[in-house]
């Protein structure tokens, strides 16, 4: 008996054991989960969402009554311009994918928004990506190294949320993440972006969490034109702080003035 | 999302026992095994979209099982030593105990084997992925994994080659 042989009769009893639980009861469970992903997401949704609310009513005029003003919904997306000049994206449905990359294109950073699949036009950027599970060829890696090739210092900068909070999450459960898993929140840097790249954001419908952020390249066809000074300073994102998430008033409700929040 | 579902369904049908057989030899207990391979598979539904982009679909499925195998463990305080293998290998060697019809000798090896080489084994022999593929699955270089199959390839020759000769020649 050679050595195949011997791999043959190993793998032969591959056959012998059988997985029973039916794909129904899989893909069940399968939706217990992305629920329960979603809990915490959702309550500082609806957290904020409130409180927004609270303040469109009160900045109404007082013929308004308060009784009278529809509820608020929350749009698929949202884009903010934060304090300290990041650029805030939370996505809860991807319902507009060529919207929220007019409005990024219109907020200064050049960015390529797609559903599902990577655009083809784009070419990633060397550290521009979170890789998983990285190693190194040739010696023994410690968390620390790996999780610095998992999340390069490049991605923690242009993106801080998610990946700085992945990254300590790492630390403190001393686990490599399997997959790095952002939650439909994210914060660019555009500041951090190196000379000509952009941002690509590939989502999916009805799962915000599976958007996922990366350094690019920037080209017309990837990233659109390059933005005019003009452009960055768009009144969809001043730099004024304001909430992160903003409702989108119902048809006929009074516009609660110029805000520095692009919903879709 | 229905074609996704077909698609995750047909993934299911296709990788579902040799995920099962991988997390098997890595825990060496088959209830365990089927508990974590089906926890693996319904965290691959919930994150399809992505799963379905990895260049390895199967050995994310594997990875993610041994390490809710991992948290588990840290859960529970609990744990099948290196010392509880042994035993769980002489169980196999006598009688099969476990229930499955797995070849209880070969079962016993791989059980001997220590823990890094199985998985070497359980992913590059019996999920057919190639070495770089079990490297980034483990999270090793792959000369390692060349290291630790070469090792496990000695290990089993020497174990099982007598006995298997022995059969065929009776």
């Amino acid at each position: 008996m050679n050595d195949n042989e011997l791999i043959t009769a190993m793998r032969d009893q591959r056959n012998k054991v059988h997985m029973t639980t039916p794909v129904e009861q899989i893909i069940n469970r399968g939706h217990a989960v992305r629920a329960r992903r979603r809990i915490p997401g959702l309550a500082g949704v609806l957290a904020v969402a409130a409180a927004a609310a609270f303040a469109v009513i009160a900045l109404l005029p007082a013929s308004h009554p308060a009784s009278h003003q529809p509820p608020a919904h929350l749009a698929a997306w949202t884009v903010t311009r934060l304090p300290n000049g990041d650029i805030g994206v939370t996505v809860r449905e991807m319902a507009d994918p060529a919207g929220l990359q007019s409005t990024l294109r219109a907020d200064g950073v050049p960015a390529s928004v797609t559903l599902l699949n990577l655009n083809p036009a784009c070419q990633p950027y060397p550290g521009g990506k979170a890789t998983l599970a990285p190693y190194y060829p040739g010696r023994k890696s410690t968390l620390q190294q790996r999780l610095q090739s998992q999340f390069p210092p490049l991605l923690l900068e242009v993106f801080p949320t998610p990946f700085e909070e992945q990254k300590a999450e790492a630390l403190a459960r001393n686990q490599i993440p399997l997959l790095p898993s952002p939650n439909g929140v994210v914060v660019i840097d555009p500041s951090a972006l190196p000379g000509n790249t952009g941002v690509e954001l590939v989502t999916a419908p009805g799962g915000s969490e599976f958007i996922e952020p990366e350094v690019v390249y920037a080209s017309p066809q990837c990233t659109g034109p390059q933005p005019s000074p003009a452009a960055t300073s768009s009144p969809s994102a001043s730099p004024s702080p304001k909430p992160t998430i903003s409702p989108s008033p119902m048809p006929g409700s009074p516009s609660p003035g110029p805000s520095p929040t692009s919903s879709g | 999302v229905g074609t996704q579902r077909l698609d995750f369904a047909e993934f299911y049908s296709s990788s579902k026992d040799e995920c099962l057989f991988t997390v098997l030899v890595s825990v060496g207990d088959q209830d365990t095994a089927q508990e974590l391979v089906a926890e693996a598979f319904a965290r691959a539904w919930a994150s399809w979209r992505t799963v379905s982009k990895h260049p390895a679909p199967v050995a994310w499925v594997v990875r993610t099982a041994l390490n809710a195998n991992i948290s588990r463990w840290r859960r529970r305080h609990r744990e099948v030593s290196v010392s509880d293998l042994g035993t769980v290998a002489d169980l196999y060697a006598v009688d099969g105990t476990t229930g499955n019809s797995v070849d209880p000798r070969i079962m016993a090896a791989l059980m001997r084997l220590p823990a890094r080489q199985r998985q070497v084994v359980a992913l590059r022999l019996f999920l057919d992925l190639d070495t770089g593929h079990t490297a980034e699955a483990l999270g090793i270089a792959p000369g390692t994994v060349q290291a630790h199959l070469g090792r496990a390839m000695s290990a089993l020759r020497g174990d099982l080659m007598p006995e298997l000769q022995q059969e065929n020649r009776s």
